[in-house]
């Protein structure tokens, strides 16, 4: 499904991100990625959007070398997977119900289907309420609920989500990824969830992938986030 | 049918929601479409006044009296081999001594005593010719032909008025033009700006999966409502303005030599020309925006 091999990433300023990451996840997992500031999580991030190419390495989804992708060809790819961006990216001339309906005009579908689609997205991330409010009059997680609402609109293969609770007190936090939950199982999607909050990590095992400077430092199969003694505490 | 409206709902809802960017883009197209429009308007009665002048400037030949029909008949053809002669017309002395009675009115009267074998004017051709800067070298060729007796024209201060008219009309052409390329320039930017404000909202949509196309129509679609919205008011003004200037100088310049160019079908052309200007203007300035701020994102 995702299948990262020998992944380098360097900036053009220099600065090195990733160093030979390998990497597979399969269909309809649901993974944490885990790592302090700095780490390359979210130049992974980028790498998998297509939004960076990789210096070295290829990186393939669903069979696509993302990296090889052609500038016209980039949209196609992007409506088959959803990002939760940690900065939103919301249209702050579009309100939510638009936002959510953008992601779902872009692929032309039907008017009347894709209206009763953010209906039903709006509903399960619990924005119904605010579907005619421009972001800019939203509270943070009410944003961040819009985000998700848009990402998983179109039925993405894979959702990523960057920091999705990041800006959520706990209670709503837990039902984000009780929601991601749900649709991992629900529409079989693969989830691969940034985040910083251990709390998650430990009360809702998944596999999880610690990133550090660039590397690979764990891959735990069966979850859960394990206290070094050493520089850990700044996760 | 969604692909086709959806781009003008999103370019109308983005002039709304963008309302000061849209509206200085459509003053900057107002601003410069007027001006297009008042030189234009010059430029044209410009070269109106220079091709009423120079279709006054006739030449004036007269033949010998010895030279009989078939030989005024060759003459004829001769002449109207000449290049830059339209229209040859033959004036026999009677009709000669008509037009010389008739242009002094009443007081021409006397000279009714002429008529018939008195009459001591010449057979004459009136020549018209394509160009007024052609009217002395035509001249001087017909002048060397066998059986000419006399060539006139209205003489050096025509020919001087001609070039002047052409070289004021061909001045304002080169403003019009050097005005229309700031008008594209100045509106492009204004249109690029308003646009580089939303550079972070393409990023966006481009982002979450949406084609360039996609991203581009609304755009597109919007600057050409800035150019149209923009060209409505210069035009009125162009239309009202020429009409009102037209009819309170009788459509003459000073004389009746200086005619004006009539206010219709006029003011439809430029018209015409206005929203053609506008429209195509600001969907370039969209176009080149958006496609600039497309490729910046991968």
């Amino acid at each position: 499904m995702i299948k990262l091999s020998d992944v380098s990433k360097t900036y053009k300023n220099g600065v090195n991100a990733l160093y030979n990451i390998n990497l597979f996840i399969d269909q309809s997992e649901f993974v944490y990625i885990i790592g302090p500031t700095g780490s390359g999580k979210s130049t992974l991030i980028r790498l998998l959007d297509a939004e960076e190419k990789p210096t070295k390495g290829n990186v393939e989804v669903s069979g696509i070398n993302v990296g090889q992708l052609r500038h016209g060809k980039i949209p196609y790819y992007r409506r088959y997977i959803g990002v939760v961006f940690q900065d939103f990216k919301l249209l702050p001339s579009k309100t939510v119900f638009e936002n959510v309906m953008y992601a779902l005009e872009i692929t032309n579908m039907n008017p009347l289907l894709a209206r009763q689609r953010v209906r039903e997205v709006l509903q399960l991330v619990d924005l119904s309420e605010k579907s005619s409010h421009y972001p800019n009059q939203l509270s943070g997680g009410q944003q961040q609920r819009a985000v998700i609402a848009r990402a998983i609109a179109n039925k993405p293969r894979i959702l990523i989500a960057d920091e999705p609770t990041g800006n959520l007190d706990p209670q709503k936090s837990g039902e984000i990824i009780e929601l991601l939950e749900r649709i991992n199982q629900e529409e079989k999607t693969t989830i691969l969830m940034v985040t910083h909050d251990i709390g998650i990590v430990n009360q809702y095992k998944k596999r999880t992938i610690a990133l550090e400077a660039g590397h690979i430092v764990a891959d735990m199969v069966e979850g859960g986030y394990i206290q070094h003694e050493s520089n850990h505490s700044t996760i | 049918m969604n692909r086709i409206i959806r781009p003008f709902k999103e370019g109308f809802i983005g002039i709304i929601r963008h309302l000061a960017m849209s509206v200085s883009s459509i003053m900057a197209v107002m601003v410069t479409l007027f001006l297009v429009s008042l030189f234009l308007i010059l430029t044209v009665n410009l070269q109106q006044i220079t091709d009423s002048v120079e279709s006054k400037v006739q030449i004036h030949v007269q033949i010998l009296n010895d030279v009989d029909l078939t030989g005024i008949g060759d003459l004829r053809k001769q002449i109207l081999q000449i290049e830059g002669v339209v229209d040859v017309e033959f004036s026999d002395k009677d009709d000669e001594l008509n037009h010389f009675i008739e242009s002094y009115g009443e007081e021409g009267k006397i000279f009714e005593m002429y008529r018939g074998d008195k009459n001591p004017l010449r057979n004459a051709f009136i020549i018209e010719v394509a160009q007024g800067n052609l009217i002395e070298q035509v001249s001087n060729k017909i002048e060397v032909l066998d059986g000419i007796e006399n060539v006139n024209y209205g003489g050096l201060n025509a020919l001087k008025l001609i070039e002047i008219l052409n070289s004021v009309r061909d001045s304002g052409l080169i403003l019009v033009s050097v005005l229309g390329v700031l008008a594209i320039f100045l509106i492009t930017n204004t249109i690029k700006m308003s646009i580089h404000s939303r550079m972070h909202e393409i990023q966006i949509m481009r982002t979450i999966g949406a084609t360039n196309g996609f991203i581009r129509s609304p755009f597109l679609i919007e600057g050409i409502l800035i150019g149209f919205i923009g060209s409505i008011l210069p035009i009125a003004l162009s239309i009202f303005g020429y009409k009102y200037v037209y009819e309170s100088m009788n459509g003459v310049l000073l004389t009746s030599i200086f005619v004006l160019r009539p206010v219709f079908p006029f003011v439809y052309q430029l018209s015409y020309l206005l929203i053609l200007l506008g429209v195509s203007v600001g969907l370039l300035g969209s176009f080149i925006s958006v496609s600039r701020y497309l490729r910046t994102v991968r």
